[in-house]
């Protein structure tokens, strides 16, 4: 169990993720932009859709948007903090990181949160503030507003916990990058970062439903679909199992990389 | 050109030092563009067409955009590095040299990740776009036309670090939203955003326009192509030329390469 001055020093690390976020205005406005911008192209595309030779009725372009304004808030929030381990064991700085007193996974992570806890209102109103231009009205329950918010923190987590595996790959690939390329497009495709889970077929939704990706992206993003309280609840529970599942396998990479640091040297 | 040839032979080189880890950075950019395309794969098993076009003209049209943005990594990786040099003033290095920089800057580094998209521009033609080999040469044509804009456009982009301090995450940025426009099919759009992404924001440049002049062999649209390649090309040196000017460092002009 962490201990007083280990909290204490977790909650320097997020405070320093926020004035790091904070201080970032250039980048963040540029990817506002691009949020804008993705929302855009992908109205023109719903818009453009022949929705008539669809069988599932409910699926519209309004409500369709703010699937995509949700998937992408999520991306766009959690940017890609797995540079940071991967300059850090490049440089060797990664030495330092190990002589601490906070491990290095808390710590990381500690200040990631710092992070999104700026980035996530920024992009909640940049990216909702564009689908509600674009669609005129907003599909969500209030009711399932909480719920939401606490899905879409914890698919931030499960985000964030797999870019510090990706971040550690480092260790034995030399360059993170193309780990995350792989990462990524599994996140944006199982994960249904564009199209829901709904419009896949069968079986392919069946290996997506049982991929990690999917708690990631689409799970939040599917209350913009379906806001009833029992589809909420399946969510996050799933999502708090995922969360438990990964955590576990973070921490095995973890004991391998800095083993491996440790022994063969940086 | 023998100039250009011998920077090319040494930042090819040096890119493969590590084979390993240039084949793996290949193999897994082409799974990472296949993958890219099983959403699009998705959508067409819902519906027939996306106002006339159909899978095959998506794979044209993202085979275009890879093999553009993989020859403009492949052969003038450098130019994403060009904001950082003017930044660190490391750019002297290159103002030293007899030949003008804007050649060795661009093709100062090889990025071997950049002939996984150009692979996978060959896949998505011939094989899940069903085109010939007949057709191969002007797939060549209208991709490499768009690596020019490409490198062009990419080349602009990082020249603001002449003009703005912080440009170079600027850049980047800008440069991701260029690609990211590029590989979608952007005649849902309305006029006004098309004209805006074949002029300010030349991404129509990139695939739309090269995909459109294969399907309909059309060869004022091939001269389109080839225009804009010319102009954005020509645009990107005035640009560097003037921020060139403004340039003040001199702080490494000793620097030893």
């Amino acid at each position: 169990m962490p201990s007083r001055s280990d909290w204490s020093a977790l909650r320097a690390f997020a405070r320093l993720g926020w004035q790091r976020a904070a201080s970032e205005r250039l980048a963040l406005l540029m990817r506002g932009g691009l949020n804008v911008l993705v929302l855009a192209i992908f109205w023109a595309f719903w818009r453009a859709t022949p929705w008539h030779e669809l069988k599932l009725k409910d699926l519209t372009p309004e409500r369709l948007i703010w699937y995509l304004a949700i998937t992408e808030w999520i991306v766009f929030t959690s940017g890609m903090p797995y540079r940071e381990i991967e300059d850090d064991i490049r440089s060797g700085a990664f030495a330092t990181v190990l002589t601490r007193p906070v491990g290095f996974a808390p710590a990381c992570l500690a200040q990631w949160s710092g992070g999104v806890a700026f980035r996530l209102p920024v992009f909640a109103v940049i990216g909702f503030g564009t689908a509600f231009g674009f669609s005129g009205g907003v599909p969500l329950a209030p009711a399932i507003l909480p719920a939401g918010l606490v899905s879409a923190v914890l698919a931030l987590a499960l985000v964030h916990v797999c870019h510090l595996m990706i971040g550690l790959a480092t260790t034995w690939t030399g360059s993170a990058a193309p780990v995350h390329w792989i990462w990524q497009k599994g996140l944006f495709v199982l994960g249904g970062l564009i199209i829901p889970l709904s419009l896949y077929p069968p079986r392919f939704r069946a290996i997506a439903d049982m991929s990690p990706f999917a708690a990631m992206l689409s799970a939040p993003a599917s209350l913009a679909l379906d806001p009833s309280l029992k589809h909420a609840s399946m969510v996050l529970m799933g999502q708090a199992m995922w969360l438990i599942v990964l955590v576990a396998f973070a921490g095995l990479i973890g004991r391998a990389a800095t083993s491996r640091l440790l022994e063969d040297g940086i | 050109m023998s100039y250009v040839f011998s920077l090319l032979r040494m930042s090819i080189r040096s890119a493969f030092v590590r084979p390993l880890a240039a084949l793996s950075a290949i193999v897994l950019m082409l799974a990472n563009n296949l993958l890219f395309f099983i959403t699009f794969a998705i959508y067409f098993r819902q519906f027939s067409s996306l106002k006339g076009w159909v899978l095959a003209d998506l794979a044209l049209l993202i085979g275009c955009t890879c093999w553009a943005f993989g020859m403009a990594v492949f052969l003038t990786g450098g130019i994403r590095d060009l904001a950082r040099l003017i930044a660190n003033g490391t750019l002297d290095a290159y103002l030293g040299r007899p030949r003008h920089p804007l050649p060795a800057v661009l093709f100062s580094q090889c990025i071997p990740a950049g002939l996984g998209d150009i692979a996978c521009g060959l896949v998505f033609w011939l094989v899940l776009g069903h085109r010939g080999f007949a057709e191969l040469p002007l797939l060549l044509l209208v991709g490499t036309l768009g690596a020019i804009v490409v490198t062009a456009t990419a080349t602009v982009f990082q020249c603001l670090a002449f003009w703005l301090s912080g440009a170079a995450v600027l850049a980047e940025e800008l440069f991701e939203m260029f690609m990211m426009v590029a590989y979608y099919p952007e005649h849902p759009f309305g006029l006004t955003v098309r004209l805006v992404l074949l002029t300010v924001f030349p991404a129509g440049f990139v695939a739309m326009m090269p995909a459109e002049t294969v399907r309909g062999a059309d060869p004022t649209k091939l001269a389109a192509c080839a225009a804009a390649a010319l102009v954005y090309a020509c645009l990107a040196w005035l640009v560097f030329e003037r921020g060139l000017r403004r340039y003040t460092s001199g702080s490494r002009l000793v620097e030893l390469r």
